[in-house]
């Protein structure tokens, strides 16, 4: 419960410093800090009952916090948050260059789900002729800031005792021919 | 077996999730296309308390702009004002021509009749935070309902038109700036009347679409609102032509604006607390408050 309050208030906090921020900084140079803190919560978290409720809660700060509808980061962030869980049990997600490489690759499929919702449910493209440079430098933002996120959601979580990077692996013990 | 049990309940909740989301953007969906966009009861207190904590965290920053805006930046102040007090004089010579020339027509005394029914309060508001998104470009107002602030009002700075209010809490607004690809504003040039539709574009730069052919629009022309629109007021200035696309063998052409406001610097707006008649309608007949109503009520 802990863990869980904690977690929520740190990818709270970087929504609202992001959108603070945003007053000030073009918000393509800021990275998703949000989305990255529901990554960390996939690599680094055990309970996925607790990262999948946290993600859904982050994804809508998102939304409440961005001029899009309501609801679609919610499902983008359950989206990432999958397939983050799937990736880290077949990757190490924990090191700083495949998680710049990951977060390249999920900016760009990110933008583009964001994309495809905005024109199925809006019937709107609110993409422009600017928009791939705009993904680019998010891109590379995200890239930068992923691991010191995520090294951070992996920190607060070991602090309070519900990291991943501890669990138990079972062994079956080997049975040697006599 | 429990393991069995903990996944069914994790399968479970995903669906429920997932469900929820896709249910609120579908309901969200219809609030695009014309009705009542107030937050969900869930929704609107997390913004009221992002408001002041977003304020909390942005008060470094203003202190040190502030500080800089207040002592730095006045080197060469005197300039600034020997010059505005030369165009003040000219423009107060200017305005009493006019006047003369109105009570000449004897239009002056039923123009200060109507004028009552002209003014619109005005909301001074702060922004808190802006798009979390690089892809929308909305910002967070200080101002909610308890202020009488609705959806559909709109927001301009000292300089121009800068955006629509588009949901609104007790204590915290959205608004939709007119950058955001998602904005619709009827425009129509200054010196010749040509109409056209007013969108965002890329690179801090909005569009002028469906302007006709042999419409006259020149760079340099200035682009206010028609009001035909029925959502923003007639004659807020939204930008000036940077430059006309050559209509080749379209029937429609598009120019290139720059918006009057300086969406990079915008830190404080004014909210005008009466809708256009178009929303008015929509919203009034779905929630029954109109803008009059809601602005009576707030202190």
């Amino acid at each position: 419960m802990k863990a869980a309050l904690a977690l929520a208030l740190l990818g709270a906090f970087g929504l609202m410093l992001q959108s603070t921020a945003a007053l000030w900084i073009p918000a393509r140079c800021l990275p998703d800090l949000g989305l990255w803190v529901v990554v960390g919560l996939a690599v680094c978290v055990r309970s996925p009952m607790l990262g999948v409720c946290l993600a859904a809660l982050l994804g809508y700060l998102t939304d409440l916090l961005s001029g899009t509808l309501l609801g679609q980061h919610a499902l983008l962030c359950l989206a990432a948050y999958g397939v983050a869980r799937v990736l880290s049990s077949s990757f190490n997600l924990r090191g700083a260059l495949s998680l710049a490489l990951f977060a390249l690759l999920l900016s760009g499929a990110h933008a583009v789900a964001l994309h495809g919702l905005v024109a199925f449910f809006a019937r709107q493209w609110v993409a422009s002729s600017g928009s791939l440079e705009d993904l680019a430098v998010h891109a590379l933002a995200n890239a930068v800031a992923a691991p010191f996120v995520i090294s951070l959601v992996s920190g607060v979580a070991a602090w309070l005792g519900d990291d991943d990077s501890g669990r138990p692996v079972r062994l079956e013990p080997r049975t040697l021919p006599l | 077996m429990v393991e069995t049990h903990n996944r069914v309940r994790l399968t479970l909740l995903v669906v429920a999730l997932v469900g929820f989301a896709t249910v609120t953007m579908v309901v969200d969906r219809g609030a695009l296309r014309g009705r009542a966009r107030d937050l969900p009861p869930w929704a609107g207190p997390l913004l009221d308390i992002a408001v002041p904590l977003q304020k909390s965290l942005a008060y470094p920053v203003d202190f040190v702009r502030e500080r800089w805006d207040r002592y730095v930046a006045l080197i060469g102040v005197q300039e600034v004002n020997s010059e505005l007090r030369s165009q003040l004089a000219r423009l107060q010579e200017e305005n009493l021509q006019l006047r003369e020339g109105l009570v000449a027509s004897g239009r002056l005394a039923r123009i200060s009749e109507m004028r009552a029914g002209f003014e619109v309060p005005m909301l001074p508001a702060e922004l808190v935070g802006s798009d979390v998104s690089p892809w929308f470009r909305s910002v967070l107002l200080d101002r909610g309902r308890a202020d009488g602030v609705l959806s559909g009002m709109t927001v301009i700075s000292e300089n121009g038109l800068a955006g629509l209010v588009v949901s609104t809490s007790n204590h915290a607004s959205k608004a939709m700036l007119l950058l955001d690809r998602q904005t619709a504003v009827d425009g129509t040039v200054q010196r010749s009347r040509a109409r056209g539709i007013v969108r965002g574009g890329s690179d801090e730069a909005l569009l002028f679409e469906f302007v006709a052919r042999g419409a006259d629009v020149l760079p340099g022309d200035m682009v206010m609102t028609s009001g035909l629109d029925g959502v923003h007021p007639k004659g807020l200035l939204v930008g000036t032509v940077k430059s006309v696309a050559e209509a080749g063998t379209d029937l429609l052409r598009t120019a290139v604006l720059e918006p009057a406001v300086d969406f990079g610097r915008l830190e404080q707006v004014f909210v005008m607390l009466r809708r256009g008649p178009t929303l008015e309608l929509l919203y009034s007949s779905q929630t029954g408050d109109t803008a009059a109503d809601v602005a009576e009520a707030a202190p």
